[in-house]
C-alpha cells in the first residue's frame, strides 16, 4: 500500500509515521518553501506542488491528484485543515480510482452543514442547543431570542472556527450582528445563511472520539476535554475530562454513536458537545477527519487512531469491543504554536535558533520541526505537540512541568511560557475550566522577570554578542574578551 | 566597560559593569555578579559562586532576548538609552531622562532645575565632532535635575538631565 499524505507539518509527520508502521509506504508533498520540513525526508519519496501560498500548494486539487498519480499511490489521507473537510476532494480522489481515507464524500457533505448535522442528531434523540433553522430575517432572529432568552448566538450555516459567528446580548445589537455574521460566512464559506442557537453560559467544550467500520460497527474512544481555547482555536486538550463520570461517559459516548451510526459514519470522526455546569450536554457538530488532539485518546486507550482510520478505510472490520475499551490515566496536549501569548497570539514566524525536545518516560512530542526549521507565514503556525501522560491528572500535571522544563524553543515565539504558567495556575490544576477559562487567564499579567534573567540579558548585550557570523569559539569567558579588548571580539563574532 | 539599560516595560534600570574576572549587573537594588562562559552560539553558562547554571538565547528580530534559563523561557527586551532618546516621544514613567547620543562636551545648559517646561524646549547644547547639537526634551513638565555644566565632558548615554 502506498499513501499520499496531502497536509504538511506535525500531521504529515504523525500520518507517514502511522503508514511506516503498518507495513505501508507514504509519499510527502510539499510547497517551494517546506522543501526541507522534517516529513519531507521521512516520506518514502516526496512531490513539489507548487509555490507557498496554499491555493498553489496544500489546496491544489490537480497537482495533488497528480502527484498521487506519478508515485503510484493507491489511497489519499489529507490528515487535518487544508482539504480534510472537502466533499469535493473526497469525491474526486474516489473517481480518480484512489482509496479516499476518511468518511465517505456524501457523509463530509451531510455532516459539513450544522443544520444538516444538527437535524440528524435531533432526530436520534441527542440534545442539540435550542436553536433556528436558516433565518429569512433578523426579525426572526428576534422572536426566537424571545422565546429563550438573550444571550443568544447567530452562526454561519457553512461556519466554523469562529468564523461567522457573532454573540448578542440584547435586540439593540441584533441587525448588525445578524449581518456581520451573514458576511463572514458569504465571506469565507460562500453561504450567508444564518441560524440563532441560545447561548449556554460557561459551558466546557467536549469532544467524543469514534471509530467506525463498513461492517456496521461503532464504538467510541471516550472524551477530550477541549475548553481551553482562544478564539474558539482550542490550545490543550486532555483525556479523560476532569468534569466527566464513567456514568456521563457512557451518555456521551452512547450519543456520539447514535449521531454515527444514523450518518452511516465510517473510519474515524468526532463528535462535539457543550457540557453545561448542570452536566446537561448538547449536540455541536461532527468533525469528519482526524483531530489535531487525537494523541490524548491514543494514550489513555492504548490505541493507534491514525492507523486504524487507514485500517477502516481499506474495509478492515473494527476488532475494537466498546465494553474492552475503558481509559487508563490520563494525558495531556499542549499545542506548540508559533505565536505571541503575550501579544495576543500574533504569528510569530522566523527561524528556530534552538530546539530541545522533551523526552523520558510518559513524553511524546508530535512535532514536524527541527533546529533550523524555518517556519513559513503561510501556514498554521503550529510547530509541534506536546503529549504527556501518567497514572493521574494530578501526575501527568507534574510530568507536564517536567517536560515544559526540558522543552527550549527559541528563535520564534511560542506558546510554551504559556503552558508553563498553566501549569502553575490552581484552577486549571484542580480541572475547574470552561471556555471562558483562557482569556480570563490571560488578562492576568506576567510578573516581571525575574533580576537575574534580566542581567543575564543585559550582560550578552553588553557583550556585543548578537547573532555571531562566524563559527563560535568554544568556553570563551567575558572576562577574557575584555583582556583581549573589543578589536578581536569584533573579528571573532563579526559583529 | 560600563553601559547602562532600561527595561521597555518601565522596570528598573540596568547597568552592567564588566569587571576583571567577572560581570557585575544592578538590577534596580539588586547587585548580580557572576560570569559568563559561552558555549555555543545559542548556549552558555552562567557561572555563579555556587555554581554553573546553563542556558540558551537568541536574538529576535525585535531586537528582545529570549532566553531560556533555570527551566523556563524569558524574555528581555532592553533599550539603549541612545535608541530611547532617538525615538521621538519615548517618556519613561512620565519622567524624560534627556541623555547624550554621542560622547562630547557640554557647551551651554539652557535651563535650570525647577524651571517649567514643554516638549521640544532646548535643553543642553552638546558639541561633539566639531558640531554643536540642540538636545529638546520630548515630554513637558519641570525639569527635576540638571547634572551637567557648561564645559562638562560626557559619555554616551550619560544622563543630562531629568525632565517631567
Amino acid at each position: 500500500m502506498r499513501v499520499l499524505i496531502a497536509n504538511r507539518g506535525e500531521i504529515a509527520l504523525r500520518l507517514i509515521r502511522a503508514c511506516h508502521e503498518l507495513g505501508w509506504e507514504a509519499v510527502a508533498v510539499y510547497s517551494e518553501v517546506d522543501a526541507a520540513q522534517p516529513y519531507v525526508f521521512a516520506a518514502d519519496a516526496a512531490v513539489l506542488l507548487g509555490p507557498a501560498t496554499p491555493q498553489a500548494s496544500y489546496l491544489n486539487v490537480p497537482a495533488l491528484l497528480h502527484a498521487a498519480r506519478t508515485t503510484g499511490c493507491q489511497a489519499v489521507h489529507p490528515g487535518y485543515g487544508f482539504l480534510a473537510e472537502n466533499a469535493a476532494f473526497a469525491q474526486a480522489v474516489e473517481e480518480a480510482g484512489l482509496l479516499w481515507i476518511g468518511p465517505p464524500p456524501a457523509v463530509i457533505e451531510l455532516l459539513g452543514s450544522k443544520v444538516e448535522a444538527r437535524r440528524l442528531a435531533s432526530q436520534v434523540g441527542v440534545p442539540v442547543v435550542p436553536g433556528t433553522e436558516p433565518l429569512v430575517a433578523e426579525t426572526e432572529a428576534r422572536r426566537f431570542a424571545r422565546e429563550v432568552g438573550y444571550p443568544i448566538l447567530l452562526k454561519a450555516v457553512g461556519g466554523g472556527g469562529g468564523k461567522g459567528m457573532r454573540v448578542v446580548a440584547s435586540d439593540g445589537e441584533l441587525a448588525e450582528a445578524f449581518a456581520r455574521a451573514g458576511a463572514e460566512g458569504q465571506a469565507f464559506f460562500s453561504d450567508s445563511r444564518v441560524y440563532a442557537e441560545k447561548l449556554i453560559s460557561r459551558p466546557r467544550h467536549v469532544e467524543v472520539q469514534i471509530l467506525a467500520d463498513r461492517h456496521g460497527h461503532v464504538v467510541h474512544l471516550g472524551e477530550r476535554e477541549c475548553s481551553l481555547q482562544r478564539r474558539h482555536q482550542k490550545l490543550l486538550e486532555e483525556a479523560p475530562s476532569p468534569a466527566v463520570s464513567p456514568a456521563l461517559r457512557e451518555k456521551l459516548g452512547a450519543a456520539a454513536a447514535a449521531v454515527a451510526r444514523a450518518a452511516s459514519y465510517v473510519t474515524a470522526g468526532t463528535v462535539e458537545f457543550l457540557l453545561a455546569p448542570d452536566g446537561s450536554f448538547y449536540f455541536l457538530e461532527v468533525n469528519t477527519r482526524l483531530q489535531v488532539e487525537h494523541p490524548v485518546t491514543e494514550m489513555v486507550y492504548g490505541v493507534d487512531l491514525a492507523q486504524w482510520m487507514m485500517r477502516l478505510a481499506l474495509g478492515e472490520e473494527l476488532t475494537l469491543r466498546q465494553g474492552d475499551l475503558v481509559p487508563r490515566g490520563h494525558a495531556l496536549e499542549c499545542r506548540v504554536y508559533a505565536e505571541d501569548p503575550e501579544n495576543d497570539f500574533a504569528p510569530s514566524p522566523g527561524t528556530i535558533e534552538v530546539y530541545r525536545e522533551p523526552s523520558g518516560p510518559g513524553v511524546r512530542v508530535d512535532s514536524g520541526v527541527e533546529e533550523g526549521s524555518v517556519v513559513p507565514l503561510d501556514y498554521d503556525p503550529i510547530l509541534a505537540k506536546l503529549i504527556v501522560s501518567s497514572e493521574s491528572r494530578t501526575h501527568t500535571l507534574m510530568r507536564l512541568r517536567r517536560a515544559l522544563r526540558e522543552f527550549v524553543v527559541l528563535g520564534v515565539r511560542t506558546t510554551l511560557p504559556l503552558f508553563q504558567m498553566l501549569s502553575f495556575d490552581p484552577r486549571f490544576i484542580a480541572g475547574e475550566v470552561d471556555t471562558q477559562f483562557l482569556p480570563e487567564f490571560l488578562t492576568k499579567r506576567r510578573g516581571n522577570e525575574p533580576p537575574v534573567v534580566v542581567a543575564l540579558a543585559a550582560a550578552l548585550e553588553t557583550t556585543g554578542i548578537g547573532v555571531p557570523a562566524e563559527p563560535y569559539a568554544h568556553t570563551q569567558e567575558l572576562s577574557s574578551w575584555r583582556q583581549a579588548g573589543r578589536q578581536r571580539l569584533h573579528g571573532r563574532w563579526g559583529v | 566597560m560600563i553601559r547602562r539599560f532600561r527595561l521597555a516595560q518601565g522596570e528598573p534600570h540596568v547597568t552592567v559593569r564588566v569587571l576583571s574576572s567577572q560581570v557585575e549587573v544592578q538590577v534596580g537594588p539588586s547587585t548580580i555578579r557572576f560570569r559568563l562562559a559561552l558555549t555555543g552560539r545559542h548556549h552558555g553558562k552562567v557561572v555563579f559562586p555556587e555554581g554553573a547554571k546553563p542556558f540558551w538565547f537568541s536574538r529576535l528580530r525585535s531586537g528582545a532576548w529570549q532566553l531560556f534559563f533555570e527551566g523556563g523561557e524569558h524574555t528581555v527586551v532592553l533599550e539603549d538609552p541612545l535608541q530611547a532618546q532617538a525615538r521621538a516621544g519615548r517618556s519613561f514613567d512620565g519622567q524624560e531622562e534627556l541623555v547624550a547620543p554621542i560622547p562630547g562636551r557640554v557647551v551651554q545648559v539652557l535651563v535650570a532645575a525647577g524651571a517649567e517646561v514643554t516638549p521640544g524646549t532646548p535643553i543642553v547644547v552638546l558639541e561633539a565632532m566639531k558640531m554643536q547639537n540642540l538636545l529638546t526634551t520630548q515630554v513637558g513638565g519641570r525639569v527635576r535635575e540638571v547634572r551637567v555644566g557648561p564645559g562638562s565632558t560626557v559619555e554616551a548615554g550619560q544622563v543630562l538631565a531629568v525632565v517631567g
